[in-house]
């Protein structure tokens, strides 16, 4: 930590934001990532056909919906992580 | 009594308790900038989820979405993903613009940024772009009230009648309440139009297929490209992952949207109304379904325009009056919602971004105000003008603005992450982006790629950005970094 930072560089993190805190931003990120990768190409190739239909959507569908439930989930626990109850 | 009577009363009587609940909202406040464009930072929670939610209800909800699923099918589906994406980068960005708003006094967007970069000719070539889109914005709810006004009454509404009635409602609190009137209407509205999207969407499939599942095994039989994506499907892989990408990038980067962090009273509750937005998208489930179940039910000819699909059915298939008039107050109040927002965004953006930064440096608080609500009169008659007549040749340039919103958000990133970043760079980024999406929308230049034109503009975008700041002389050092560090 002794060598002099240039002070222009790309900077995600403010200076002094704790390593649990830096973890725990870059795995939300991840799993949110992995949220939005599944509704498109390539990944979104799997899962886009019609069968099986799942409640009441076809398979196309019913993938989309599911990883937005899953988004949703993972929000919720970031944030009860950051804010407590 | 006829239908049309019916229809015109609940439509009255939504319109009467949105203007009640909006004047009220206005009542009793002393009016500085800070309370009439930020809501002086207090919204808690609740009305935030609504004001932010209101923006994905726009007069789309009920007109396009059902409209996408009817005639282009699984290209809908982008609409789903881009309601549960939208906001996720505003997790990561808005507590950040709220600590700036709050340390450096900011209600806008491009405050903020041109701030950040010391240019006042930013933040005009900003407001411009967002102004544009705006009143492109605005014009589409405005046709949206006037189309739906003018069937469910058969016709007894004219158009122009239509849209100026309503868009009478939402001038008044906005002129008077700003956006605490537009954040409480909202939260009327949102309610409305849920409940409206819920019980069409499970209703329609039941009762024309005897449900969803029956109803896509009917149409996978006979058209069953029009659940896929793909070369066989509604819309290319390209088209699709790139449509979805440009609205999480470009989402959240829509000033009035952008104003919301400087709404918030704590930086908990912006994260909080970020966390629920994915269940907006669930709302968009059963829109998508209407539109489904239209398949097959309205015939051949019988609408000039997809959008007209669920207005169609609601005054076609033997409805009741109550039924068709509920339908009536909850489009308008899906575009009313949008509307609100945009209007009050528009008038802001123009005051404080334009007008103040580069017309009249000194203005005081209360002329302000005033400056911005004389902007809300200009833009409602612009685009009630352009609505009502059209305006062919204005078209394209409001359409070109409209998608190049996404390009400020190389400035936004720069600003928050990237002290290297230069004003000569950050503009002559934005320009290039937006000079790239007008080129496309104008068909000037055809992508070799099915890609959306947002993400051709971006490239150059951040191109230009990285390139002309590495040439330009680096920003002073303290300035940069109370940005980074904030």
């Amino acid at each position: 930590m002794s060598q002099k930072r240039n002070p222009y560089a790309f900077q995600i993190f403010r200076s002094g934001t704790s390593a649990e805190s830096r973890r725990v931003s870059i795995i939300a990120f991840i799993y949110l990532l992995v949220c939005g990768l599944a509704m498109i190409w390539p990944i979104y190739t799997i899962a886009n056909r019609v069968y099986p239909i799942i409640l009441g959507m076809p398979f196309s569908m019913f993938w989309i919906a599911f990883w937005i439930v899953m988004t949703f989930i993972g929000l919720i626990f970031l944030y009860r992580y950051e804010f407590g109850r | 009594m006829e239908q049309w009577v019916v229809v015109l009363i609940i439509i009255f009587v939504y319109l009467a308790i949105t203007l009640a609940a909006g004047i009220m909202a206005s009542l009793r406040r002393e009016f500085s900038v800070e309370e009439y464009v930020a809501a002086s930072r207090s919204l808690g929670p609740v009305v935030m989820y609504f004001l932010m939610g209101a923006s994905i209800f726009s007069a789309f909800a009920f007109l396009g979405g059902p409209g996408w699923a009817f005639g282009r099918g699984a290209a809908s589906f982008y609409i789903l993903g881009y309601c549960a994406l939208g906001l996720l980068p505003w997790y990561i960005f808005g507590p950040k613009a709220l600590r700036l708003g709050k340390s450096k006094g900011y209600v806008t967007q491009a405050q903020l940024a041109s701030d950040r970069f010391k240019s006042p000719a930013l933040s005009a070539i900003m407001a411009l772009v967002s102004v544009l889109a705006f009143i492109q914005y605005i014009t589409l709810q405005m046709k949206g009230i006037a189309y739906v006004f003018n069937v469910t009454t058969g016709g007894v509404i004219p158009f122009w009648a239509g849209a100026l009635i309503a868009y009478g409602v939402v001038f008044v609190y906005v002129f008077l309440g700003g956006v605490r009137s537009v954040a409480w209407t909202n939260v009327l509205q949102g309610i409305m139009m849920v409940v409206l999207a819920w019980s069409l969407g499970l209703y329609l499939p039941y009762k024309l297929h005897g449900g969803p599942a029956a109803m896509f095994q009917k149409i996978a039989e006979t058209n069953p490209g029009h659940l896929i994506i793909g070369p066989e499907g509604a819309m290319s892989y390209a088209a699709f992952s790139s449509a979805i990408l440009v609205s999480v990038l470009g989402f959240a980067m829509w000033p009035h949207l952008f104003m919301r962090a400087y709404n918030a009273e704590s930086e908990a509750t912006l994260k909080k109304s970020v966390m629920l937005y994915p269940t907006f998208a669930i709302f968009m489930v059963p829109v998508l379904f209407i539109g489904f179940s239209a398949i097959g039910v309205v015939p051949e000819g019988a609408i000039t325009a997809n959008d007209q699909v669920l207005p169609w059915m609601v005054t076609n298939m033997g409805f009741s009056p109550l039924v068709v008039g509920l339908f009536a107050a909850g489009t308008m109040a899906a575009a009313m919602s949008s509307a609100d927002a945009i209007t009050h965004g528009a008038a802001s953006v123009y005051t404080i971004d334009f007008h103040k930064a580069v017309l009249q440096r000194n203005l005081s608080d209360k002329a302000t105000v005033w400056v911005t609500r004389i902007a809300v009169v200009i833009f409602c008659s612009a685009a009630y003008y352009l609505a009502i007549f059209g305006g062919q040749s204005l078209v394209a340039l409001l359409l070109g603005a409209y998608g190049s919103i996404v390009q400020f958000f190389p400035i936004v990133v720069a600003a928050f992450y990237w002290p290297r970043a230069t004003a000569p760079g950050a503009i002559a980024g934005l320009l290039g982006g937006v000079f790239v999406n007008y080129a496309i929308q104008l068909k000037l230049w055809t992508p070799p790629i099915d890609i959306h034109s947002g993400i051709w503009g971006l490239i150059l975008n951040v191109v230009l950005l990285v390139v002309v700041s590495y040439l330009t002389k680096p920003m002073e050092e303290e300035h940069v970094r109370s940005f980074v560090e904030a």
